[in-house]
């Protein structure tokens, strides 16, 4: 692959990549220690265990390896694969979804979060309450609280309604937010 | 509203910005083994359309072979009736032939190139088995032949002014040339006493197409067909099975015991994986195509025969440090190495080093440009060496040389059988491409081991051939 083709990618990232697309293994194992620590933490906050995120880890890092070649550079190299890995995530979470249908709870008052102090958390007890949400609201929050997607698309992703996506993400929000409180109420507590 | 639940959409982001968990060492080794299996699935695709093919050319070329001489034992040629034995009737035409006078001799033979071939292979015939007196009755016959070839050119000669004599031309060049080919024949005794009675008068009128080339046309057509010496470099890939399986009458379970000492025995557990895995072949060979139809070649050649396998246990050593996957059989490890089981089976890499001389014999099914033969033969196979290594590295690998320790015999028969398409590409050289299968006579494992090991292959070989003049 021509790294001057890669248009939003570094130079070291073209080698690689061309290395990878070659399958030469000490260049999938640069990539792989370039992005695997950052793809755990996307993998965990949709799955309920470090061992469940590393099956989806190793899942992903496969099928990236497989259509690296299809890699035009069009978007950032980190962007390509934290939407592989995602996909990744969703198929495996993909039946547990349907095992637990989602309730349309649109109905439902979408609270207040200005107030939540999130800041004040370091994002691995961030990661613990994502992981205790419903499977549902879980991958709807990821979706669209961290990956930016919009309910459309949301829906259409996961092939559920609009209106489900927005229900299903304020009751994320929601349980968030109880989650919260109560971690507030022990840290007072213990103070 | 918007506005806040933005905000507590940003402020999770932001959480998430650059975070980062390593994870297990084992996901990586997961993702290897993944596309180190993908990798050989792949390989083993190529592996099995390399087998396919091979196997479809051999049998091709076999059935094809097998037609091609059963026509010619059914349909002999024209040369293979000239060796075959004189029958009675030959022997009572003969005498008849040979008193013909010179004229009806001459229409006879003018009449008809097929009965003059007839009278020539049958003086041929004659001179071969009748003795003496054949050998005279040809000699007849020939002078007769070219007493009316000199006649009808003399006559030729006289008329030569008148054009309309073309036909007569023709008949007599014709007669000239049956009379060459009745000559070219005759075992070479008859053509020196032919050619001592010649007239020289005539002989210099007529040497062009009686003494200098009489044997010429036959042999410049042998000189065509036949390829003569050659030496060739080559090389093959082929797909190599150990096969390797329990001896007869033999224990084939694992003997293997956890027990320091024990570990000196063999094994053969039933669910070890061995696999036909790409291997490589290599160098030179000499032929010759002794005749029309068949060759004669043989070589030297190193090969790198490989075979997939895997193990479930390790033999280990505290005191030298040493850990080596089994498979098959040990290495005679000393009375300190102990058998440790692994949980997950290793992946091995088998693989043989020989040197061999194969000798092989080829019919030839089409003799041209582009040519085709089947080959056959023997290849002796002389062992230098087999080692057992695991895929990844993680440990020792095993080196079993020939000598009395070793499981393997030195020398051991391969049965060889393949095909070869040539090209002759110009000048002195040629190429070919030649699949192939070999197949173990003699068993490459000694008498008295737990298991037994007849290797076979199915390849694909390049050969370039340079043709001496």
């Amino acid at each position: 692959m021509d790294s001057t083709s890669h248009s939003k990618i570094s130079e070291k990232e073209a080698v690689i990549i061309d290395g990878c697309a070659r399958g030469d293994r000490k260049a999938q194992r640069e990539l792989y220690d370039l992005f695997s620590k950052k793809l755990l933490v996307v993998a965990l906050r949709y799955c309920k265990s470090q061992l469940e995120a590393e099956d989806v880890l190793q899942e992903a890092f496969i099928k990236i390896f497989r259509s690296i070649k299809s890699f035009e550079g069009k978007a950032k190299l980190e962007t390509w694969m934290r939407k592989i890995l995602v996909n990744t995530a969703l198929n495996h979470q993909r039946s547990k979804l349907y095992l637990f249908p989602m309730s349309d709870v649109y109905e439902m008052q979408m609270p207040d979060a200005g107030d939540i102090p999130i800041r004040e958390y370091h994002f691995t007890e961030l990661l613990k309450m994502i992981q205790e949400l419903p499977t549902g609201c879980q991958v709807i929050f990821n979706l669209y609280a961290i990956e930016g997607y919009n309910h459309n698309e949301i829906a259409k992703k996961l092939d559920i309604s609009v209106g489900t996506s927005k229900s299903q993400y304020a009751r994320a929000k929601m349980l968030l937010r109880e989650m919260i409180e109560k971690a507030e109420s022990v840290n007072y507590g213990q103070a | 509203m918007d506005k806040l639940n933005r905000n507590f959409e940003e402020q999770f982001q932001d959480a998430f910005e650059g975070a980062e968990i390593t994870p297990s060492e084992q996901v990586w080794n997961k993702v290897d083994a993944s596309l180190t299996s993908g990798d050989s699935g792949k390989f083993r695709k190529r592996l099995l359309v390399l087998q396919l093919m091979t196997a479809a050319s051999l049998a091709l070329a076999i059935g094809v072979g097998g037609v091609n001489i059963f026509w010619d034992r059914s349909n002999p040629t024209e040369s293979q009736v000239a060796q075959q034995p004189s029958t009675r009737n030959d022997e009572e035409r003969l005498p008849d032939q040979s008193q013909l006078p010179k004229e009806s001799n001459s229409e006879s033979i003018a009449s008809t190139e097929t009965e003059t071939d007839e009278k020539a292979d049958l003086l041929e015939t004659q001179s071969q088995n009748a003795g003496n007196e054949t050998e005279e009755n040809a000699n007849t016959l020939a002078a007769d032949m070219e007493d009316n070839a000199i006649d009808r050119l003399a006559n030729i000669n006289e008329e030569e002014a008148d054009s309309d004599n073309s036909a007569a031309i023709q008949d007599a060049a014709d007669s000239e040339v049956l009379a060459d080919r009745a000559v070219a024949r005759m075992p070479l005794m008859s053509i020196a006493s032919n050619i001592d009675w010649l007239p020289d008068a005539n002989i210099t009128t007529l040497s062009p197409g009686i003494y200098s080339i009489p044997v010429l046309p036959e042999i410049e057509e042998e000189e065509e067909e036949n390829n003569g010496l050659w030496a060739g470099l080559g090389m093959s890939a082929n797909s190599f099975d150990p096969n390797f399986g329990p001896s007869n009458g033999l224990q084939s379970e694992a003997q293997l015991n956890s027990g320091p000492g024990d570990i000196n025995t063999s094994r053969a557990d039933n669910d070890l994986r061995q696999d036909p895995a790409f291997s490589y072949a290599m160098g030179f060979s000499v032929g010759k195509q002794v005749s029309r139809k068949w060759i004669l070649q043989g070589g030297l050649q190193y090969s790198v025969q490989n075979a997939d396998a895997s193990s479930t246990v390790i033999a280990a050593n505290a005191a030298s440090g040493l850990r080596a996957p089994l498979f098959f059989y040990n290495a005679n490890f000393d009375e300190n190495t102990q058998a440790l089981s692994s949980p997950e089976p290793i992946d091995l890499n088998n693989t043989f080093e020989f040197i061999s001389f194969p000798v092989e014999v080829g019919y030839v099914l089409i003799n041209g440009r582009f040519s085709w033969a089947i080959n056959t033969g023997l290849s002796t196979r002389f062992l230098l060496k087999n080692t057992i290594s695991d895929d990844q590295g993680s440990f020792d690998a095993i080196e079993v040389r020939p000598g009395a320790d070793a499981p393997f015999r030195a020398v051991h028969i391969n049965g060889l059988i393949g095909t070869e398409l040539i090209y002759k590409l110009g000048g002195n050289y040629m190429i070919s491409i030649e699949p192939n299968f070999q197949h173990s006579i003699s068993a490459l494992t000694k008498p008295g081991q737990s298991f037994g090991s007849r290797p076979r292959s199915l390849g694909l070989g390049v050969r370039l051939k340079y043709i001496f003049d």
